[in-house]
C-alpha cells in the first residue's frame, strides 16, 4: 500500500537510493533539490516506494535481485547499458535531467498500474463506485446540501469550502484527498497510450515506407511508397520511364545508388530519365554518385534523430548550431538541470553539499571543500616533475656556398610562355566532351605535349624545367650548412647561457639606466624586414605564393597555410646579421610561385619542421633580431601606446618578462618612458616587444590617457600580489 | 604570521578540449577526475568525458595552495558550472579548434563566463591548432575583438606544461600586470 501515499502526479516518488558512485550520488541530490524536486524526494529504503541504483556497480545485481524479491517496489538502474527488467526503468549513463524526469514519469506510471490493480482487487469499493460516479444521477439527483449537512454532521466541512463561490482554488490537501476521480484518469491514460502507441505505429510504418525507398536495389519504385514531400506528379513519370526501362532492357537497369529523387524532383525529368531507346540512359559523373551516395544517406539519420535519447545527448551539437538560440534550445530539449532562478535561490552551503561527489560530509565552504579534496588525494608530495631536456646550442656561422639558383634568368619569358601554353591547352581541353579539372594537370605533361607541336618554344620550356629542377632541388632537401645546428622556437630549449647570448642578440646589450631618449635608431625601410612584411601583405591579398630571395636565403610565403619557409635557420648568428644590417632592393629577387613549384614547398614545409614557421614567429623574430636594441627612426617617445590584441606568445621566441610587457600594454596606454621607468622592466626587453607587436601591427597609438594612479603599479596593485609572485616563482622555476 | 591563503583557478571549455589534460599537465599531484565512459555524441571525440569536475592543486611553500578545477565540458552539465565557479580567482578557457564551430564555442564559453570577463579575469588557450590550421589564430582575435572581449589568446597544447604554465601566467599578469616573479 507504500504506492499509494505517492501516486497522485502531485507529490514527488519517495525514492532510496542503493549503491551507486559519488558522482552519480551529488548529480542526483542535486537534481533531487532543483529540477526533479517535484518528480523525486530521497528518503531511506524502509519509507522508500521506489529505488535508485547505479546497476554498473560492485554488487549491484545481487543487491537489486534482493531489494526486488523483498519488496516488488520499482526501481531506476542506472547503466551504460541497456537493462530490462521487470517494474524497472533503465537510465542510461550520463545522467541527464530529461532522462531522469522521463524515468520519474515511467515509475510513477508503473506505480499507479499498481494501484489501479490493487483497487479493482477489492470488490466493494468498485461496486461503490459504479453506482455512485454515474453522473447523470449525480447531476438529477441535486442532493448536494444533503451531502453537506451529512459532512459537517461528521466533523468534515470539506465541501463546505468546495461549494462556496468565494472560494476559487482548491486547496492541495483537497485534491490529494481526491482519489476517487483516478480511476477514470487510468482510462484517459490508456487511452492516451492507446492513441500514441497508435501514432508510434504509423510512424514506424511511415518511416519503413521510407527505408524501403532507399533500400531499393534498383529503381521499382512504388506509388504507394511515395511520401508527401514528394511531388507526385514527378515521381509518376519517374515509376513509369523505369519501368519501362525495366521491361525493355533489364540488364541495364539504373542503379539507385547513383539516383537521388529529391535531384529528380528538381531537375528537368527530361534530362535526367531517358527512354531505352537512346544509347545512354544516364550518365552521371564519378564525383557526382559519390556525392549522391552520401546525400542518399541523409534520411537514415533523420530516422536515426527521432531516438529521444540520441537527441538528448545532441544537444552539445544543437547549441553549437545556433548560438543566438542557445536557451530556446536548452529550453525546449529540457536539458537544463536547474531554472536559473533555482540556481540563484540555492544557497552557498546547500550547492555545495549537493556536490559531494567522493567527499564523506558536506562541505559548507569553499575551502572546506578544497580541503575536503585535498585529504582525498594519496601521496600529497608525488610532485609530478618535468623533464625538459635542455640542448646546447652551437651556432655555425660560416656561410656555406649555396647553389645560387638565378631564378630572374629570362624569369619572364618563361613564365609567359608557360602561360601562353597552358592557354592553348585549355581551349583543347575545354572542346572535348570531358571535362578535366585544370588545377590537376602536371605542367610538365602540357610542356611535353607542346614540345611536340610547336618546336620554337623549347627554349622557353627547357629553361623553366631548368628553373623546375632547381626549385625541386631546393625543396628536395639541400641540407642548409647551419641545421644541425639550429634550435627550433617551439622547444625553447636553450640553457641558461645560451640563452642569455640569444638574448643579446635580439634584445640588444642596452645597459638598464640608459637614457631612451639616447637609444640608437634604425630605418626599417632600409632592412629586409620591410620587404617581408610587405610582401606578405601583398601574398594575402592576392592569395599567392611568393618566393624571396635575399643574401643567399630563400623565404617562401604561403599565406593560405599561414605558414612561412626559410631555407636558413632563423636562429643562427647568419640570419641575425643579415637581418641587423641594411639591404638594397636590388639583392632582393621575388618571385610568384606556380602551382606545381607550390607542391614542391608545401611538401618541404611539412617534412621540414624546423625551417617552416607560422608568418606570425617569423615576423617577430626578424623584427627582433632587426630592432636588436635599436628603435625604429621617428618613435614618439611621448606617444602613448598599447597592445591591439595579444601576440600568440606560446609559438612566438621567448623574450624575458615578455608576458608581463604584453599585460601592462594590454591593460593601458603607456609612452616606452613611462613603461621602461615604471614597470621595473628592464628597457630593452620593453623596447624589443615594442618593435615585435610594431611589426605584428598590433601596437595602437594615442589611445587614453592613464590616471596616474595606474601608471603606479605599486599602488594598484592587487591584494594577491604577494601570493601571485610566490605562485609566478613556482610554475617558472 | 601570514594566514594561509588558497586560491583557485578554474579551467573550462568544451568536451575534449583538453581540459582535464591541462589539470594533469600542471598538478603536483595526481587529480581527481570524475571521467566516465562516454556514451553519447561524446564518444565520437573521446572514450571517457569528465561529468562532474576534475580537481588538482599547486604547492607552494608548506601552506599556500593553488586549487584547479576543470568544470565538465557538455553543457547539461552546466549546472556544476556554477557551483564550481564560485569563488574562482581566474578562468582559462580552453577551444578545441578541430571541433566544427569554434567560433560560437568562443561566444558560448564568453556569455557562459562573462563575469571573469568583466572582471580581467580570462586566458583562452586554443588547442589542436597545430593539427587543424583553420581558423587560425588571427581569425579568434577578431572574434574577440566583435565581442569586445581583450584576454590574451593563445595556442597551446593541453599536455604541454610549458604551454599550460604560459596560460596561468598570462592569466595572472593580466589580473595584476605589476606582479613580479
Amino acid at each position: 500500500m507504500s504506492f499509494m501515499s505517492n501516486s497522485t502526479n502531485k507529490r514527488p516518488i519517495h525514492v532510496g537510493i542503493l549503491e551507486i558512485s559519488a558522482q552519480n550520488k551529488a548529480i542526483l541530490e542535486f537534481f533531487f533539490s532543483g529540477a526533479g524536486k517535484s518528480y523525486f524526494k530521497e528518503v531511506s529504503l524502509e519509507k522508500a516506494s521506489a529505488y535508485i541504483i547505479d546497476y554498473d556497480s560492485l554488487g549491484a545485481k545481487e543487491s537489486w535481485k534482493t531489494k526486488f524479491s523483498e519488496t516488488k517496489k520499482p526501481g531506476i538502474l542506472i547503466s551504460i547499458k541497456e537493462v530490462d527488467l521487470p517494474s524497472t526503468v533503465w537510465l542510461q549513463k550520463p545522467l541527464t535531467v530529461k532522462a531522469l524526469k522521463n524515468a520519474g514519469e515511467s515509475i510513477r506510471e508503473m506505480m499507479l498500474q499498481e494501484e489501479v490493480k490493487e483497487v479493482s482487487i477489492a470488490p466493494a469499493i468498485e461496486t461503490k463506485i459504479e453506482e455512485n460516479e454515474v453522473f447523470e444521477d449525480i447531476a438529477n439527483e441535486k442532493t448536494i446540501p444533503e451531502i453537506t449537512e451529512e459532512k459537517k454532521q461528521d466533523n468534515k466541512p470539506l465541501l463546505d469550502n468546495l461549494l462556496t463561490d468565494e472560494i476559487v482554488e482548491i486547496p492541495t490537501e483537497t485534491i490529494d484527498d481526491m482519489l476517487l476521480i483516478e480511476p477514470l484518469e487510468v482510462n484517459s491514460t490508456e487511452y492516451q497510450e492507446e492513441q500514441e502507441e497508435q501514432e508510434e505505429q504509423e510512424e514506424q510504418e511511415e518511416n519503413i515506407d521510407v527505408i524501403d525507398i532507399i533500400e531499393l536495389p534498383e529503381l521499382s519504385i512504388k506509388k504507394e511508397l511515395v511520401t508527401e514531400s514528394i511531388k507526385e506528379n514527378v515521381i509518376e513519370d519517374i515509376v513509369e520511364s523505369t519501368e519501362v526501362a525495366q521491361a525493355t532492357a533489364p540488364e541495364e537497369t539504373l542503379q539507385l545508388d547513383n539516383l537521388l529523387i529529391d535531384d529528380f524532383l528538381e531537375s528537368p525529368k527530361e534530362e535526367l530519365i531517358k527512354t531505352t531507346d537512346e544509347e545512354v540512359i544516364l550518365e552521371i559523373e564519378a564525383d557526382d554518385a559519390v556525392t549522391l551516395a552520401e546525400e542518399l544517406k541523409e534520411p537514415e539519420l533523420a530516422l536515426a534523430a527521432t531516438d529521444t535519447s540520441a537527441s538528448a545527448s545532441s544537444t552539445d551539437y544543437a547549441i553549437s548550431e545556433n548560438f543566438v538560440d542557445i536557451d530556446l534550445s536548452l529550453d525546449t530539449t529540457n536539458n537544463s538541470p536547474t531554472q536559473p532562478k533555482e540556481k540563484s535561490n540555492a544557497s552557498n552551503g546547500d550547492i555545495l553539499s549537493q556536490i559531494s561527489a567522493d567527499i564523506p560530509e558536506a562541505a559548507t565552504t569553499n575551502d572546506d571543500m578544497d580541503s575536503l579534496l585535498e585529504s582525498l588525494i594519496s601521496g600529497g608530495d608525488n610532485a609530478v616533475k618535468t623533464d625538459e631536456a635542455v640542448t646546447n646550442i652551437t651556432e655555425d656561422n660560416t656561410e656555406a656556398d649555396l647553389l645560387d639558383f638565378d631564378l630572374e634568368t629570362n624569369e619572364e619569358n618563361i613564365i609567359d610562355t608557360r602561360a601562353e601554353s597552358i592557354a592553348v591547352d585549355i581551349e583543347n581541353i575545354e572542346a572535348k566532351p570531358v571535362e578535366i579539372n585544370i588545377d590537376d594537370i602536371e605542367i610538365d605533361k602540357l610542356l611535353q605535349v607542346k614540345n611536340e607541336t610547336e618546336a620554337p618554344k623549347r627554349s622557353a620550356e627547357e629553361e623553366l624545367q631548368a628553373l623546375l629542377e632547381e626549385i625541386r632541388e631546393e625543396a628536395d632537401g639541400i641540407p642548409a650548412p647551419d641545421s644541425q645546428n639550429s634550435t627550433s622556437s617551439k622547444a625553447q630549449t636553450y640553457s641558461p647561457t645560451d640563452a642569455e647570448e640569444r638574448w643579446k642578440l635580439i634584445c640588444g646589450t642596452n645597459k638598464d639606466n640608459i637614457d631612451i631618449q639616447k637609444l640608437a635608431t634604425f630605418e626599417p625601410s632600409n632592412h629586409i624586414l620591410t620587404t617581408i612584411v610587405q610582401n606578405i601583405e601583398i601574398a594575402k591579398q592576392n592569395k599567392e605564393t611568393l618566393r624571396i630571395k635575399f643574401k643567399g636565403v630563400i623565404v617562401v610565403i604561403d599565406p593560405e597555410t599561414d605558414n612561412i619557409y626559410c631555407d636558413r635557420s632563423i636562429f643562427t648568428e647568419f640570419y641575425a646579421n643579415i637581418c641587423y644590417e641594411p639591404i638594397t632592393k636590388d639583392k632582393i629577387k621575388i618571385h610568384n610561385l606556380d602551382a606545381s613549384e607550390l607542391r614542391l614547398y608545401r611538401k618541404k614545409m611539412q617534412e621540414d619542421d624546423e625551417r617552416t614557421h607560422s608568418i606570425e614567429a617569423f615576423i617577430w623574430t626578424t623584427s627582433l633580431l632587426t630592432s636588436r636594441g635599436r628603435l625604429p627612426k621617428m618613435t614618439n617617445l611621448q606617444s602613448k601606446v598599447g597592445l591591439n590584441s595579444w601576440p600568440n606568445l606560446t609559438r612566438v621566441e621567448n623574450i624575458p618578462h615578455m608576458m608581463q610587457i604584453a599585460a601592462l600594454f594590454n591593460k593601458n596606454t603607456w609612452s616606452l618612458l613611462e613603461i621602461s621607468n615604471k614597470s621595473g622592466v628592464s628597457k630593452k626587453y620593453v623596447i624589443a616587444f615594442y618593435n615585435a607587436a610594431l611589426a605584428l601591427n598590433m601596437i595602437k597609438t594615442n589611445g587614453a590617457s592613464v590616471s596616474s594612479a595606474l601608471l603606479d603599479l605599486k599602488k594598484s596593485k592587487n591584494k594577491n600580489r604577494s601570493l601571485f609572485s610566490r605562485f609566478l616563482k613556482k610554475i617558472t622555476a | 604570521m601570514s594566514s594561509t591563503q588558497h586560491k583557485k583557478i578554474l579551467f573550462t571549455g568544451p568536451v575534449g578540449a583538453g581540459k582535464t589534460t591541462a589539470i594533469q599537465a600542471m598538478s603536483d599531484v595526481p587529480i581527481i577526475t570524475t571521467d566516465e565512459q562516454a556514451t553519447d555524441m561524446t564518444k565520437e571525440r573521446k572514450g571517457q568525458t569528465t561529468v562532474s569536475m576534475d580537481y588538482g592543486y599547486i604547492n607552494i611553500g608548506k601552506k599556500e595552495r593553488i586549487h584547479l578545477y576543470g568544470t565538465p565540458g557538455q553543457e547539461r552539465f552546466d549546472f556544476m558550472w556554477d557551483i564550481l565557479k564560485n569563488g574562482a580567482i581566474g578562468l582559462i578557457l580552453l577551444i578545441d579548434n578541430s571541433r566544427k564551430n569554434p567560433q560560437q564555442d568562443l561566444k558560448f564559453y564568453t556569455k557562459a563566463f562573462s563575469e571573469f570577463i568583466d572582471k580581467g579575469e580570462l586566458v583562452i588557450g586554443i588547442t589542436r591548432m597545430d593539427e587543424h590550421k583553420s581558423p587560425n589564430i588571427n581569425d579568434y582575435r577578431g572574434w574577440l575583438q566583435e565581442l569586445d572581449i581583450t584576454a590574451p589568446i593563445f595556442s597551446v597544447d593541453a599536455r604541454e606544461k610549458t604551454d599550460v604554465s604560459s596560460l596561468i601566467q598570462a592569466l595572472l599578469y593580466t589580473m595584476d600586470p605589476g606582479v613580479a616573479a
